[in-house]
């Protein structure tokens, strides 16, 4: 079985031990675990596939996702950032499942057709070029400089606020702004060239 | 707010689409709950409680068609037999045949789940199956604004103020959530947030009956009874 074996400082930065015994002061809530999976797991999913997470690995992915999120939901210090945390969860997640396959690969330990993909940095959509719609979109990211992509990606396909998207880069909210609008420009201005492009031929 | 232009229809298709492709389906969710039922448990992962077929359900599934059977038998019977005064004793029985019948029909009302008043949070979320998912082609707009998120913030700014002993802004948060979620995810949250601050605040009375609505065993509430008994014992109250 494929595992993406979490770190345990992965998100340390998001929890504390805040809630002391015998303290009376009110934790922020925090929703069920259930109520977490019920809502996220979609967002989870179609995160992990965008950070180039295989087809037949995504069941483990995921699975291994909630359950860094079940370890450390008692402990979160800001329920309020809960999506943007998710979303960091996912991409460390996604990202220690790609270490740990590239070192299995150089071990000579897998052959898997998955590990060629996964080996990869992170390239937006690069195993899910087999529909027509993905390599499409795909493409035309591909056209963006990275930090547009970034941006462009978290707040026009994960569907994250800008403000959750600026945390997530550490970049301050006016830049996420003017990343944004100036990728989705691009954006636009890519499609537009495809068009003319195929209308041409 | 920074307004900015929002990406145009054929780009947005194009997003949509691509998004729409990598989404999970809820077979996927239903499949990867259960792996991650056996791995933790089934207290972090309890199922869906969906009405089960109680021995009185089943016995009423087939008790029910039974009488349906009968009692069109027996309607039949006075309908076809030879009658002295058709009209009038008919008229009775004309307007009770399509209600015996569609009951036949229907489901017994024994048959549909029942919901306390005061069900768990989550029972009262839509199942994740009933939620619309988009289809693999579908253009749709973007979601709504995550109700989740703004349930926490909402909770998160109640126990804020509750934390720093302004009980009064605590309240009218709280009320702010029962406004927007009266049944949301964190209305037990709520609850326990609302019966600490009646209790802080030396309202002990409505503190208490806030608490008893809530599970003594979930930690909302085991946190919120700590607080309330502590603001009622003499020692504090002195």
């Amino acid at each position: 079985m494929k595992t993406a074996g979490p770190s345990a400082s992965a998100t340390s930065a998001r929890v504390s031990d805040r809630e002391k015994p015998g303290s009376h002061s009110f934790p922020p809530p925090v929703p069920s675990f259930k109520a977490i999976y019920r809502h996220y797991f979609h967002f989870v999913w179609s995160s992990a596939q965008r950070f180039g997470v295989p087809p037949d690995a995504m069941d483990d992915l995921v699975q291994e996702v909630f359950i860094v999120i079940h370890a450390k939901l008692d402990s979160l210090e800001r329920p309020e950032a809960l999506h943007s945390w998710i979303y960091g969860v996912v991409r460390r997640t996604a990202s220690n499942y790609r270490r740990a396959l590239r070192t299995q690969r150089a071990a000579g330990m897998t052959d898997d057709a998955s590990a060629e993909a996964a080996s990869q940095e992170p390239t937006p959509f690069e195993h899910l070029k087999t529909n027509a719609d993905l390599e499409l979109l795909a493409s035309l990211l591909a056209e963006l400089d990275e930090p547009k992509r970034e941006v462009f990606a978290l707040i026009e396909i994960d569907e994250l606020t800008v403000p959750e998207a600026a945390e997530i880069l550490g970049i301050p909210l006016n830049t996420a702004y003017s990343r944004l609008r100036a990728a989705r420009q691009a954006f636009e201005a890519a499609l537009a060239r495809r068009g003319d492009r195929s209308g041409g031929t | 707010m920074i307004l900015m232009a929002t990406l145009g229809p054929k780009a947005s298709a194009v997003v949509e689409a691509g998004r729409s492709a990598i989404r999970g389906t809820d077979s996927d969710l239903e499949r990867v709950e259960a792996a991650l039922r056996a791995r933790l448990g089934a207290a972090a992962l309890p199922p869906d409680v969906t009405a089960p077929a109680t021995p009185r359900a089943i016995g009423w599934r087939l008790v029910s068609p039974a009488i349906g059977v009968c009692v069109i038998g027996g309607a039949l019977f006075f309908a076809l037999r030879p009658a002295p005064k058709p009209i009038a004793q008919h008229t009775p029985l004309d307007t009770q045949r399509p209600a015996v019948v569609s009951s036949a029909l229907s489901p017994s009302p024994n048959e549909e789940p029942v919901t306390a008043p005061e069900a768990p949070v989550l029972a009262a979320e839509p199942s994740p199956s009933a939620r619309p998912v988009p289809s693999a082609n579908s253009t749709g707009t973007r979601p709504q604004p995550d109700q989740l998120v703004l349930e926490v913030a909402l909770l998160s700014r109640a126990t804020s103020a509750l934390n720093n002993g302004r009980i009064a802004e605590a309240l009218k948060a709280l009320d702010e959530h029962q406004r927007q979620f009266p049944n949301g995810t964190l209305s037990e949250e709520r609850r326990a947030a609302k019966a600490q601050a009646l209790c802080s605040s030396g309202r002990i009375a409505e503190g208490s009956a806030q608490l008893a609505r809530l599970s003594p065993q979930s930690p909302a509430g085991k946190r919120a009874k700590q607080v309330c008994d502590s603001a009622a014992s003499p020692a504090t109250r002195r």
